[in-house]
């Protein structure tokens, strides 16, 4: 243990070196993360944030909310198949708020799409009450005297994160935005109905439910929360592009620490075989190697950890991305295990020194 | 020089470990090109579609054409202004498209002019269609696509490639289109949303035909799309972080080696070399180890994205792999000559003693 501290604090240079590649790396893992959740969430935070357990689209739909037009009467029907609690209408528009463009979800006072938590203000109770969703990625309208199309709606509640397609967002009343509508097509047109937020009855499997409805209801296509989360257009195209930065960045840290660490054991083979023929156990000298391990890769990911979250914080504006602790925590660790298998390879080699080499041929070199 | 090169294919193994790093983080960086490009390219593709000319938008769109409603009768007006040679209607609407039950996400072009990338618009009921939708569903030529949620039937007349807008497009006649985007969007009636003009007109002489508008290139309304510059500003930093840390990794290995070497170098110094000769030599295996790594990573890079899913947004651009390539080279010569001042200390009276 006190050669590996001693080592460390005489090599200091090139420990600082590995480090600074560890440390970088993490960096850019905690980096992509933190953007890709952002930009996810912000796609799929109106559907995240509600207690809705199935949706119900246009078959032709593909499971994109924008896309989907389902018939007037298919609410009905989806509340009478068994198991069905709630069947709530939903549209989704956008309207110009002011200069930027707002996704406008329509719903019924008492929605499942609705946000169930609030960050402030309280829930909708009249015709014309609205909540504001916004998140770091997207900057909220000005709410004083907000309008859609000239119809007047009064924000009572604000929901941190609710919004949809990275824009944001407002959940109003369906007669609001029906007027509004025809105010913006200066002609009487009916208000289309996207999509039907279902809850399920005590005991009733959502994933069942969904499956249910798709086959009693002609035209539909149900799915459970999850699912529709995921389908959301540009939600899995997003977590499937990050992940392979993921793996790759996972590999260059393995490869770059074993690469590292080889070579140093290669290096200090003959102490090594010194230090074995001395007396000192195979633990005495592999030990070390996991301490220097654990304790170059440790500190990278403190460093790397830290300055992620400092340029978050600091760019916050421009990125809207925060760091969620129990992903810093699982990329931590999972680094430092890497590093940890990495260091094994050279755990290997020095498990294959033999004492007596130390008195072969010229003996040591 | 020769020494270096001789040491470097004699003990290729003590490289190799480099030479693996190194061939990983050109993967990344050739990856993480594919999707600043792709992401950027597979967004614009209606845009850049238009070649060299000018878009005139509402003024209240910010450049966004997808948020621009042109005034009636703008398209009239602008090609009464001199120097204008064409005048044509741009606009798009986000809808889905189905090809024998398979559902895809589109987005519904409607134009007026041909440009190099795009043939003359389609005749009514028939529609260019972008080649991008067909790595994702089994479609042809005369096939059928059903468009919309009232599944309004048109035939693919032909492809066309580049001309994505985040999904796949499908291009008709501007007034088809029209028709067409009522259906989609019922809540708004479909207005045109850009004009697109070719000829000698500044986008200053087009914007001043009418109140409430505004013209410019396409370069310039690319320039205004904030998702786009964003992800572009976003992936440019990342892949500069990338090169420091092959900078340093590259650094690394290299001091690792000339500790290793002290007393050769020593050995070199006091029969004449030069530490001109030490550094150029250590120069020489860092452009050799990196050019191999260049080659064999942007070969396992192209791999990578050619197995990746078609809707995940990775464009290989040529340019993009030739910088690459350039600055990973110079980044390693760099991260190799860290070891100057170690080599400036070696002592020649060290070799004997």
């Amino acid at each position: 243990m006190f050669l590996a501290f001693a080592e460390l604090r005489r090599s200091l240079g090139r420990f600082t070196l590995l480090g600074g590649a560890v440390g970088l790396l993490v960096l850019l893992l905690l980096f992509f993360q933190a953007v890709a959740g952002a930009l996810t969430g912000g796609l799929t935070g109106a559907y995240e944030a509600g207690d809705t357990d199935v949706w119900v689209y246009d078959d032709a739909a593909r499971r994109n909310p924008q896309a989907s037009v389902v018939d007037d009467g298919v609410a009905d029907a989806v509340a009478g198949v068994d198991g069905v609690a709630v069947a709530s209408p939903v549209t989704f528009t956008v309207f110009d708020v002011g200069d930027e463009p707002t996704a406008v979800i329509a719903v019924e006072p008492d929605s499942p799409a609705l946000p169930a938590e609030l960050s402030s203000g309280s829930a909708i109770a009249d015709s014309g009450d609205a909540i504001l969703a916004v998140s770091g990625f997207v900057a909220a309208p000005p709410t004083d005297g907000l309008e859609l199309a000239g119809v007047p709606v009064d924000v009572v509640g604000e929901a941190e994160g609710a919004t949809f397609n990275v824009l944001p967002t407002l959940f109003t009343t369906r007669d609001v935005v029906a007027e509004a509508t025809e105010a913006r097509a200066g002609a009487p047109v009916p208000l289309p109905t996207s999509a039907i937020a279902v809850t399920v009855a005590d005991g009733v499997d959502p994933v069942t439910l969904a499956a249910d409805i798709t086959g009693a209801v002609d035209g539909v296509e149900a799915v459970d929360a999850a699912t529709a989360v995921t389908s959301l257009p540009g939600a899995g195209t997003i977590t499937r592009s990050f992940s392979i930065l993921y793996v790759l960045l996972y590999l260059v840290v393995a490869i770059v620490t074993a690469v590292f660490f080889q070579i140093l054991t290669v290096q200090k083979r003959d102490a090594l075989v010194l230090l074995r023929a001395v007396g000192a156990r195979r633990r005495d000298v592999v030990v070390p190697v996991l301490v220097q391990v654990v304790m170059v890769v440790g500190v990278a990911v403190l460093v790397g950890a830290g300055i992620a979250t400092g340029l978050l914080t600091a760019l916050q504006d421009v990125f809207g991305a925060g760091l969620d602790p129990t992903t810093v925590v699982t990329s931590s660790v999972a680094i430092l295990v890497l590093g940890l298998l990495a260091g094994l390879l050279s755990v290997r080699r020095i498990l294959r020194i033999e004492p007596v080499e130390a008195v072969r041929g010229g003996g040591l070199a | 020089m020769s020494i270096a090169i001789r040491e470097l294919r004699r003990r290729f193994g003590q490289f190799l470990p480099v030479l693996v790093a190194m061939t990983l983080l050109v993967v990344l960086l050739v990856v993480l090109g594919a999707f600043l490009d792709g992401l950027s390219r597979s967004q614009t593709g209606v845009l850049r579609a238009q070649g060299d000319r000018v878009l005139v938008l509402s003024d209240d769109a910010d450049l966004a054409p997808s948020r621009s409603r042109l005034p009636d009768g703008t398209v009239e007006a602008l090609a009464q202004v001199d120097g204008v040679e064409e005048v044509g209607r741009l606009s798009t609407v986000a809808t889905t498209a189905s090809v024998d039950g398979d559902v895809q996400d589109v987005v519904l072009v409607g134009y007026d002019l041909a440009t190099d990338t795009l043939p003359e618009p389609p005749t009514s009921g028939e529609a260019v269609v972008d080649a991008k939708l067909a790595d994702l569903v089994d479609v042809e030529e005369g096939d059928t696509l059903a468009v919309g949620p009232d599944a309004r039937e048109l035939t693919v007349t032909t492809f066309v490639g580049d001309v994505s807008a985040g999904s796949p497009t499908i291009w008709v006649a501007a007034d088809d289109w029209l028709e067409l985007a009522d259906t989609v969007n019922p809540t708004e009636r479909a207005t045109t949303q850009a004009a697109v003009v070719s000829g000698d007109a500044t986008p200053d002489e087009l914007a001043g035909t009418g109140d409430g508008l505004a013209a410019a290139t396409v370069d310039d309304v690319i320039a205004a799309d904030d998702v786009v510059t964003q992800q572009s500003s976003t992936f440019q930093g990342i892949i500069g972080v990338t090169f420091v840390v092959t900078l340093l990794v590259v650094a690394l290995f290299f001091v690792l080696l000339t500790i290793e070497r002290v007393r050769l170098y020593a050995v070199l110094k006091a029969i004449g070399a030069r530490t001109r000769d030490l550094v150029a030599g250590l120069a020489a295996q860092a452009v050799a180890v990196a050019a191999l790594a260049v080659v064999l990573g942007i070969g396992l890079g192209i791999g990578l994205t050619l197995l990746v899913p078609p809707d995940l947004p990775l464009v290989i651009v040529p340019a993009r792999l030739a910088v690459l390539a350039v600055a990973t080279v110079v980044v390693a010569v760099l991260g190799a000559l860290g070891t100057l001042r170690r080599i400036l200390r070696i002592d020649p009276a060290d070799a004997i003693g």
